[in-house]
């Protein structure tokens, strides 16, 4: 992921890289291919006459490469032994999170509606961190095989999604099978 | 069927009935703002937001209002219509962002007439603040989505929504006792009788009152005292070397006083006395905290009450407790409304047929048959 702010109070249009950033706005430039991105002379005049500005970095991951599918065994170890290490990996990380965030994770419409704006904000940054942080720590780590890298990379990324999403649902609309407005309603009017 | 909606300093929420199950919807009282630009408005209508364009800036309503805040990290940008229960003054866009918001959330009449219950704070004791204004703004909104508007304290309609009882004299008196709302920007207090309101005060202090406070005497932003309240404060075990937990027991402490010292203040002057006990429901997210009703009652037993009181309880579901009592309040108007309405035909039948009717012929006497049929048209 490498983050990057439109400082401007304008668009910024990369016409050779096909790409605009609203005012104000962030953008993930991995999503060029890091590559494209830091050997883009356009990148490179903005950031130097300070019209984006670095948000985030982080080492680099050819994250592009990402598998979709399951890997196969590889690397020196079992289908099942891959199978059974990803397995603990996953519910370490979801535990983890837990912890750290329990109201995201439960994806609780009432504990998440009673937050002020700016913890929400927090949470959500601290949401974004965690998953940064693991994924860093993935890319730093030696005892992994290139498989179960991208199959843990691979999960990050799905995890995230869905938190992102149970976090864009909070207070919405709630039913509830109580029933008793109706009973009341008529009590109301009787008296 | 009849709607409600609850319009608080920080939630909005709509209430209706669906295939005899309660629908609440419930959408953040909030909105950010952004400079104009073809490209941005764009792509808030590829993100399907709630968006209102006023001059060169574009307004993002509601819930959609803090993914834009997150995504773009300004919470600057991130504004309340709302403040201390009523339209925030200092807000020149608040009201038609309100106005979408409300839309949002009950959208327009079913049916011409539709009866809509719509809750407002009482005037507040304590401070300038006119409420007549944010009244009438949002009852003529209202009515030009095509409602039939009923307008109802918030602090009422959680006597609605929990039916407290009082025993009157062997008999059962329902919708009686007290009804307290503790919201965000005001606390709201009424006695009611037989679901009549005998009594009424407001006080401006709430739960924002309370984080502002605890962040002037700690020096720590707003925002955090609120997100520590709201996450990890239980008024039952507050811990002393907790200057922050302290500081909130402290001003909670400093609320319920003053509510209940303006209770006994005002009360004095209606010169009503109760000889039973009534309960008092309380209701509203300041509410919501662990340990508030122990420290409630704690409180309530050093200071006492103009009026006996019995027990003391928590509504439900506290954040849609108003709403819910908002749309007993409805639905109970609507068909009082309907049954005036089918009286008003009859009757009026009645007249017609009567007009109608041919004057007495002296002779021969009518046909008994004849007549029924007439009297029925």
């Amino acid at each position: 992921m490498w983050m990057v702010k439109n400082t401007l109070r304008a668009t910024l249009t990369f016409r050779g890289l096909d790409l605009s950033i609203p005012a104000g706005a962030t953008y993930d430039l991995d999503a060029l291919g890091r590559e494209r991105a830091e050997s883009s002379n356009q990148v490179l005049v903005a950031f130097e006459e300070g019209y984006l500005e670095n948000v985030h970095k982080a080492a680099r991951v050819e994250s592009d490469r990402l598998p979709t599918q399951a890997p196969t065994a590889s690397d020196g170890l079992t289908g099942a032994e891959f199978e059974a290490r990803m397995k603990e990996f996953q519910r370490q990380f979801v535990s983890e999170l837990k912890t750290h965030i329990p109201a995201l994770a439960v994806s609780s419409n009432e504990s998440a509606m009673t937050k002020d704006v700016k913890a929400l904000v927090d949470e959500f940054k601290l949401l974004r961190e965690h998953f940064e942080l693991e994924r860093n720590k993935l890319a730093r780590a030696g005892d992994l095989s290139d498989a179960e890298v991208r199959a843990r990379m691979a999960f990050l990324e799905e995890k995230e999604n869905e938190l992102v999403k149970n976090f864009e649902r909070v207070g919405r609309r709630v039913e509830t099978k109580d029933g008793d407005v109706m009973g009341k309603a008529d009590m109301l009017s009787n008296l | 069927m009849a709607k409600a909606v609850d319009i608080g300093t920080s939630f909005i929420v709509g209430a209706r009935l669906e295939d005899g199950n309660e629908v609440f919807t419930v959408e953040r009282d909030a909105f950010f703002s952004m400079p104009r630009e073809d490209l941005s408005e764009e792509l808030i209508t590829r993100a399907g937001a709630n968006f209102l364009i006023r001059g060169n800036e574009i307004f993002v309503v509601g819930e959609d209002a803090l993914k834009y805040c997150m995504i773009t990290g300004r919470h600057e940008a991130y504004r309340r219509p709302m403040k201390m229960g009523v339209l925030n003054p200092g807000e020149e866009e608040a009201i038609p962002l309100i106005e979408r918001l409300i839309e949002g959330i009950v959208g327009p009449a079913d049916f011409p007439g539709e009866v809509i219950a719509a809750t407002i704070p009482a005037a507040p004791l304590d401070t300038e603040l006119d409420v007549t204004f944010h009244k009438i703004v949002l009852e003529r909104f209202l009515k030009k989505l095509g409602y039939d508007v009923r307008i109802l304290n918030e602090a009422l309609a959680i006597i609605y929504a929990e039916c407290p009882t009082v025993d009157d004299d062997g008999a059962q008196a329902p919708f009686s006792g007290i009804g307290i709302s503790f919201g965000a920007g005001m606390t709201n207090l009424v006695v009611a009788w037989r679901a009549k309101k005998l009594f009424e005060i407001s006080v401006a202090r709430g739960g924002d009152w309370i984080d502002q406070r605890v962040s002037q005497v700690r020096n720590i932003p707003v925002g955090k005292v609120t997100h520590e309240k709201e996450k990890g404060l239980d008024l039952s075990k507050v811990d002393p070397k907790n200057p922050l937990h302290l500081g909130l027991e402290i001003f909670y402490e400093e609320l319920i006083k003053h509510v209940l010292t303006e209770f006994a203040t005002h009360f004095k002057s209606t010169q009503t006395t109760f000889s039973n006990p009534l309960d008092v429901v309380i209701a509203g997210g300041t509410a919501s905290v662990p340990g508030f009703i122990d420290k409630f009652k704690e409180i309530l037993e050093q200071q006492g009450a103009p009026v006996p009181i019995g027990n003391v309880t928590l509504g439900q579901d506290p954040l849609r407790t108003v709403a819910k009592g908002a749309l007993v309040a409805a639905v109970s108007m609507e068909k009082k409304k309907l049954a005036k309405q089918a009286e008003a035909e009859r009757e009026a039948a009645a007249q017609a047929a009567a007009a109608a009717k041919p004057a007495p012929k002296p002779a021969p006497k009518p046909d008994l048959d004849e007549i029924d049929i007439e009297a029925g048209v």
